[in-house]
């Protein structure tokens, strides 16, 4: 009998891996049958995963690492980058007498300084849209607190929050930043690359007693994602997987608003602008999915935890053990300065294997050590 | 005598909150407030110092109730429950039912439990008359197309109603398909014929 893997996740256009896996026969061929479900927020996907209702879930990196103590393990990672900035009129009107350029970072975190306190929508505080945006004030000379006050809501209100002035601007993954666009309720300035060109922003979670029982299970999952991943890196046509995810299984929506991130071709703003970002979303191989244990210590200082070595969660040993006999490269090292390439980069593996740039928009570097 | 609970409902849907009001008011244990309306959510929840939060599971908006719970003061911040601080088999009964818990810290598992079996059971309830209110309103709408489609037989072909509707009826079985799905084409038919 084929083993059944409970798994849940958001649905936004980084859970493409998941439903790829599962739309393209990769978890069959692997040897398990993959249930997929939906969940309407962050809480809720997190409360099955800890009690077990579900095996393993499409998560926010920072909320999986705040749950590293409790026995929550990332053996891969799903994507990077991805979200998007959307100021609304009022906010927009200030940038744009400031000269912001698409996908200016530090102009941004310098407007948002300037401007005293923002009222600014994340989806959930321990996300790496509150983890960039607080990164991009800090940088930029101010206080995150003083700065920022952040609203967190469902990305399906973020578009009535801006327009009934609870919020001035929100950060959210795709389709909802493009949604918002598309409703002329607000204008996109920047795709979270450009503060951080390297940010994990999903990972595959997995519940504390589930690696145990079905270890053989999970390392076909993550198999299977991976080599979805690949397949989503690979693929030239942007509407082929856009169709896919926006059946009504997944993510129910209009597929040409899921375009803009698969095919890093935004539009801005109603005049129908356009912003180029090949970074926006980035889904692939072990150059994308292995999970650096440097990775895990960033947002752990940026979330002030303080986690031990073996608490971290990321877990580079399992994603070796899951995907050595796909026999593709494998990194040599499971941690890396983060930060440092400008470039793309040939790194030590056992293979050809290059890393995409992972540059932090002020040039500096993180050394996990 | 133990202080009695305070235990909070947020749940914009009033008849499922008032149906778990009900079935705790019984006890002397437990002082109950439902919120409904989520706008000024941290100030009335700051001024009522819960020891219990009771959540709709599937609340899209779940996310910012939390921001809200966990933002609370330190000495009345209910946190969600994990595993460590209860027994898993009941949490599990919870999720499923759609209720989520949010209790504060030190709070005793067997304080808990009855409050959360008692909303499980409601949920459960709740959900059974929605179904069941769900299926008389499709009867009702599936009966009137029906009828409608009996008329216009009658009219067009010239039947009696008893012949009418053993014609649809006839149709269906041929076509393997349901009365109401054959009347519902045959009344968009004329609608757009006539």
């Amino acid at each position: 009998m084929i083993a059944v893997l409970n798994c849940s996740y958001v649905p936004l256009v980084d859970a493409a891996p998941l439903i790829v896996a599962k739309e393209l026969g990769y978890a069959e061929e692997e040897g398990i049958h993959l249930n997929l479900s939906k969940e309407t927020s962050w809480s809720s996907l997190r409360d099955k995963l800890m009690y077990g209702v579900i095996d393993a879930a499409h998560m926010l990196a920072p909320l999986a690492v705040s749950l590293a103590k409790q026995g929550v393990i990332v053996p891969q990672v799903l994507s990077l980058n991805g979200n998007c900035f959307v100021a609304g009129d009022e906010l927009a009107a200030y940038l744009h007498e400031r000269a912001m350029r698409f996908n200016d970072a530090a102009c941004l975190g310098q407007c948002l300084v300037s401007r005293g306190r923002v009222r600014i929508g994340v989806p959930f505080l321990a996300s790496m849209q509150a983890l960039l945006l607080r990164y991009l004030v800090r940088k930029s000379g101010a206080d995150p607190d003083l700065v920022l006050d952040f609203v967190v809501s469902p990305p399906s209100l973020m578009g009535a929050k801006l327009q009934n002035g609870e919020i001035e601007c929100f950060m959210v993954g795709e389709p909802w930043g493009s949604l918002a666009v598309a409703q002329g309720l607000g204008q996109i300035f920047l795709t979270s690359s450009a503060v951080w060109q390297g940010a994990p922003e999903k990972v595959l979670a997995i519940s504390p007693n589930v690696l145990n029982m079905k270890s053989s299970q999970i390392f076909a999952l993550m198999r299977a994602c991976a080599r979805a991943g690949r397949w989503l890196s690979e693929n030239r046509d942007p509407g082929a997987v856009a169709e896919l995810l926006a059946k009504p299984d997944h993510l129910d929506c209009a597929a040409e608003l899921l375009e803009h991130s698969l095919s890093g071709r935004f539009i801005l703003n109603e005049q129908g602008h356009y912003g180029i970002d090949k970074r926006a979303l980035v889904f692939g191989g072990p150059e994308v999915s292995f999970p650096w244990v440097s990775q895990s210590a960033w947002i752990a200082q940026e979330m002030q935890i303080d986690l031990a070595q073996s608490h971290v969660g990321f877990r580079p040993d399992l994603y070796r053990a899951a995907l050595e006999s796909l026999g593709g490269a494998m990194p040599a090292a499971s941690s890396k300065l983060e930060g440092a390439l400008c470039h793309p980069r040939a790194v030590s593996a056992n293979k050809d294997l290059v890393l995409g740039p992972d540059a932090f928009f002020d040039g500096q570097i993180f050394d996990p050590d | 005598m133990t202080e009695p609970l305070h235990i909070v409902v947020i749940d914009p849907n009033k008849e499922r909150a008032f149906l778990i009001v009900d079935a705790l008011r019984e006890s002397d244990d437990y002082r109950i407030s439902v919120i409904g309306e989520t706008t000024g959510l941290a100030r009335r929840l700051g001024e009522m110092t819960p020891d219990i939060i009771l959540v709709d599971f599937e609340d899209p908006a779940r996310d910012s109730f939390e921001q809200v719970i966990s933002a609370l003061g330190p000495a009345q911040r209910p946190v969600a429950m994990f595993v460590d601080q209860t027994d898993n088999q009941m949490m599990r009964a919870a999720i499923e039912a759609g209720v989520s818990a949010y209790v504060v810290d030190g709070l005793r598992k067997d304080r808990i439990k009855p409050v959360l079996e008692t909303a499980v059971a409601r949920f459960h309830a709740f959900a059974r008359i929605k179904a069941e209110l769900e299926a008389t309103k499709t009867a009702l709408a599936e009966r009137k197309t029906i009828d409608r489609a009996k008329g216009l037989l009658m009219k067009s072909r010239d039947l009696s109603e008893d012949d009418a509707y053993a014609l649809l009826r006839k149709t269906a079985m041929d076509q393997g398909r349901r009365v109401s799905e054959v009347a519902e084409a045959l009344v968009t038919a004329a609608g757009l014929l006539l």
